[in-house]
């Protein structure tokens, strides 16, 4: 005896697909098949503006994950999923790169991911959303350690809608003579900046940086040092992690918004927050301490834990063991499997996916990459 | 009843409201109570709630469940004083909201949210949209029609195009 729902009138159907999770981009798809009215609601871009600053932060759609190209030619997925389905498929193919040249991510922020080229060498900044990309030169004074960083260019923006948008692309190095610099590409003038350059004897690994504020932190040498960014000033600063003997740690957003840093102990996760203490001299504090005994599986109590990434804005952290990769949500404490491989590095991509334009380029782009006609829609 | 609004009165210091269903029933709220909808709270400011409010689009069996929602959640701002007391208000509010739209389905559910929406309360609005929000996830297009009571306004042609231009999203 179920009773008929009543009519919604408009604004309260408004109201409920404007709540539709945005970690689930197919709901919103799907939803657009139900009628008329709802598939010009839903690609309206009045409502999808709406919808993105209804939401604030782009929801984690994956991560991207590296492997070595060079050496091997079997099929690996470079894309892992948080949602599903998803809308980008496992070998993630950036436009425009045939082999032999092969890929390595190096950084994700503002929906634009930074990629290293290889053979030959370049970077690309490419909107795996939209498909836009640009390849372009890296800077003219490069060293064997370096890495890079990409951020949205606009002053005040809440990354909610800034795709098409101007962008920066920071790259850092080590030089062999005990000096390390930081130069800027601007999208906007295509051409690098002059150097920043600071006497600092440790290399720069090849890892994503951490925007806090308007400074990007670069970990070096395993952890044993950080290198700061200082975008407004254009300048590079020196930062100690926090004294103790661990082997490997990540860089993350503290709790309190300043630079943090995780390390793996005995088993658990600590984390420290940078903060300034009563005599105006920065510090390293532990805030927190989660213990992963829960995640092993019995009969196997020593299984080694790594920290992987950072996602920024949504402060999740990502460890990774032979089991497979995991999610910790730090606000909620909630743990999320994400696959059954280990990964040492991950690239989180958070983006709103509320852009109907990506499979066409997916067409395209296999069909660049593999030279050869492929059916790509079942 | 007449003592137990003469004591809400004195206690809270404000004026009692009578709210009135489309079924004639009525409810005696106190003016903090009602206020957390923006349309009484508005016709409270004109005055114009003396001879009570007439909501002709809201069944009582509803305006039940609108009463409870606003009678729980008026105490937020009188604790707010005491950490403590706050905190542990805080908890039983979660609660409270967590068991009412988990227990809720078609159509009460979209009746509620009609409600909210006409009475204008806003985290009341927010709740129930995101309970239906969160039951989209996972269903396809037909669940969904069925779920709204919605006639498919397609042609075959065109739900065929649609789909094939976002096939991923359905992978069943």
């Amino acid at each position: 005896m179920a009773a008929a729902a009543p009519e919604l009138v408009d604004d309260t159907t408004y109201e409920i697909l404007l709540h539709i999770p945005p970690d689930d981009p197919a709901s919103l798809v799907r939803a657009s098949l139900v009628c008329k009215r709802w598939r010009q609601l839903l690609t309206d871009p009045a409502f999808l503006r709406r919808y993105r600053a209804f939401h604030r932060t782009p929801p984690m759609l994956g991560f991207i994950h590296n492997v070595d190209h060079s050496s091997n030619s079997s099929y690996i997925p470079r894309f892992v999923a948080t949602t599903s389905p998803s809308p980008f498929y496992p070998d993630f193919p950036p436009p425009s790169i045939e082999f032999p040249t092969y890929w390595w991510a190096l950084d994700c922020r503002h929906g634009r991911l930074l990629l290293q080229l290889f053979n030959p060498i370049d970077l690309m900044v490419w909107d795996p959303t939209t498909g836009d990309h640009r390849i372009f030169p890296q800077p003219p004074y490069l060293d064997f350690y370096c890495t890079g960083a990409v951020l949205c260019a606009t002053r005040g923006c809440r990354h909610v809608d800034c795709h098409g948008g101007p962008y920066l692309v920071v790259f850092v190095g080590t030089g062999e003579d005990d000096h390390s610099w930081a130069c800027v590409y601007s999208s906007e003038t295509g051409e690098w900046s002059s150097q920043a350059s600071i006497a600092f004897d440790s290399y720069v690994e090849m890892l994503p940086g951490l925007l806090v504020q308007d400074t990007l932190y670069f970990r070096c040498e395993r952890g044993k040092r950080i290198l700061g960014y200082d975008i407004g000033r254009h300048e590079l600063s020196e930062i100690d992690p926090p004294p103790l003997g661990h082997d490997v740690g990540i860089l993350m957003e503290s709790g309190y918004g300043g630079l943090g840093f995780a390390t793996v102990e005995d088993c658990s996760i600590l984390l420290w927050s940078r903060y300034v203490g009563d005599d105006g001299i920065e510090e390293w504090k532990k805030s927190w301490v989660i213990g992963l005994d829960f995640l092993n599986p019995v009969g196997n109590p020593s299984l080694s834990w790594e920290l992987a990434g950072f996602a920024e804005g949504v402060h999740t952290i990502f460890i990774s063991s032979e089991i497979g990769v995991f999610t910790i949500e730090l606000k909620s404490g909630q743990v999320k499997k994400l696959c059954e491989e280990g990964y040492y590095t991950v690239v989180p991509y958070m983006s709103f996916y509320t852009s109907g334009r990506r499979n066409q380029l997916k067409t395209e782009v296999h069909y660049q990459l593999h030279g050869q006609k492929r059916l790509v829609f079942n | 009843m007449a003592a137990a609004a003469a004591e809400a009165t004195t206690d809270g210091g404000g004026k009692m409201i009578i709210l009135i269903s489309a079924d004639g029933k009525r409810f005696e709220v106190t003016e903090a109570v009602a206020s957390q909808s923006q349309l009484i709270s508005n016709m409270i400011e004109d005055d114009c709630t003396e001879n009570g409010v007439r909501l002709p689009n809201v069944d009582g069996d509803i305006l039940t469940m609108v009463v409870d929602y606003c009678n729980m959640h008026a105490g937020d701002a009188a604790a707010a004083g005491d950490t403590m007391k706050a905190s542990s208000t805080e908890e039983e509010l979660k609660k409270f909201d967590a068991e009412l739209v988990q227990a809720l389905e078609n159509p009460v559910l979209f009746k509620l949210i009609l409600a909210a929406n006409f009475l204008n309360i806003k985290s009341l609005l927010d709740m129930t949209c995101q309970r239906v929000a969160d039951m989209m996830s996972g269903k396809t297009p037909e669940q969904m029609r069925e779920t709204f009571s919605i006639e498919n306004d397609f042609t075959p042609e065109e739900e065929a195009a649609i789909r094939q231009e976002n096939a991923w999203a359905f992978d069943d």
